[in-house]
């Protein structure tokens, strides 16, 4: 089982390498652009079409979500959950085509947005409580637990990559291994026709694989974009508490 | 044949990519995308708030203006009760006095008819008594034929006039 193919080289700084997660990832970014754009013509307060009320509808949704998790007063978080909700998503529903990669089938794009989230949470510590209470935070309750919270502090970028990574990937490993295992199911069972192009076609996978594509893709697919939008809403939010609720440790 | 990645790595490039596609993916959706339709349901959600306050003040209003109208209406039931009142207590004070008059003025009708009445039966009476006695000097002159003055004959008669009309 490889990793993602390396679909060219652009021979500077030591050659950058554009793999099919790379262009997974554009794909991904231009489709959400276009159907962002085609579907925000014409907004309107008074006369909503069909596809603004379904829209406003959904992003509805997002900003209570948003708000219900990280509170009213970090609702200016919310498109930047939608942004890495609909390229967890999207990235991985590509996948689905058998021509491009699940872009979220890499470890680097996963890793990628845990680190932006990782980051947001510090930035957001030491905006509100300052970088000596961020890092004195390190040492509590005790002194003696501060490995253990640099670890968790670490930990978590890599959990959240790797959980993300590892189903998608996991899905995608198992549905090589059921094209192959229905590719040789055929050839067994066509072996005795004596014309090539016949014995040859493998007829199982015709179909076969959709029923498993609906867990490891679609269910998959959502379960963990969801998953790693809940948990930087989490972790975000947690860096933001509410300015007019004081601190109790305070 | 084409060159892999291996399954697992770490790959700055495709890192850097995915944060430049997620940054301008974040910027486009927040312009064209949440931003807009965020104000759009605030908005919408804004005039519907503002309509039901207006509703809500308009009510209000109403039902004051309400309790001030009926309050004019009953003042104005009562002013009109009062009138009427007043005009029925004046009508029935007039036509008492009116009766009243009429009665004085058929009290003192009466009584002088029955004066002249009276009048015109003493008049009469002394009329009859004149007749009579004219008519009684007849008689007795033709009765006794003895010649008298007639003034010595009327005085006999009259008092025996006055006699009768006792």
């Amino acid at each position: 089982m490889n990793g993602p193919k390396i679909l060219w080289t652009i021979p500077v700084l030591g050659g950058i390498k554009i793999t099919q997660t790379t262009l997974t990832s554009w794909i991904a970014m231009l489709l959400i652009m276009g159907a962002a754009w085609f579907l925000t013509r014409n907004l309107s307060v008074k006369t909503p079409g069909k596809r603004q009320i379904v829209l406003e509808k959904l992003v509805g949704m997002l900003y209570d979500l948003v708000e219900g998790t990280m509170g009213a007063h970090n609702l200016h978080f919310a498109p930047y959950i939608g942004t890495l909700f609909l390229s967890s998503i999207v990235g991985t529903l590509l996948g689905m085509t058998n021509i491009l990669r699940p872009a979220t089938a890499d470890l680097n794009t996963t890793l990628a947005w845990a680190l932006a989230t990782t980051a947001l949470t510090w930035y957001g510590s030491i905006k509100n409580s300052g970088l000596l209470a961020w890092l004195k935070g390190f040492a509590e309750p005790v002194a003696l637990m501060t490995p253990m919270n640099i670890i968790s502090e670490i930990a978590n970028p890599i959990s959240m990559s790797f959980r993300h990574f590892g189903n998608i990937a996991g899905g995608l490993v198992m549905t090589t291994l059921l094209y192959s295992a229905l590719a040789a199911l055929s050839a067994f069972v066509l072996q005795w026709i004596p014309i090539t192009f016949i014995n040859t076609m493998p007829i199982f996978q015709l179909g076969i694989p959709a029923f498993l594509s609906i867990y490891f893709d679609l269910f998959s697919g959502f379960v963990q974009a969801l998953v790693i939008s809940m948990l930087t809403m989490v972790y975000v939010g947690g860096a933001n508490p509410p300015k007019d609720i004081p601190d109790e440790n305070m | 044949m084409p060159e892999y990645q291996p399954f697992v790595t770490i790959d700055v490039w495709t890192m850097i990519f995915t944060w430049g596609n997620l940054i301008i993916l974040f910027l486009f959706l927040k312009k064209i995308l949440f931003v807009p339709l965020k104000n759009i349901i605030d908005e919408r959600q804004k005039q519907i708030k503002d309509m039901y306050d207006a509703a809500q003040t308009d009510m209000e209003s109403a039902s004051a203006m309400r309790v001030e109208y009926e309050e004019k209406l009953d003042a104005a039931s009562a002013q009109g009760e009062e009138i009427i009142r007043d005009a029925l207590a004046r009508a029935r004070k007039q036509e008492e006095e009116i009766v009243r008059e009429a009665n004085e003025t058929a009290a003192k009708t009466l009584r002088r008819a029955d004066e002249q009445i009276e009048m015109e039966r003493k008049k009469a009476l002394n009329q009859l008594k004149d007749e009579v006695s004219g008519m009684a000097v007849d008689i007795a002159s033709a009765l006794i034929e003895k010649n008298l003055t007639e003034a010595d004959d009327r005085e006999i008669v009259d008092r025996f006039i006055e006699g009768l009309g006792e």
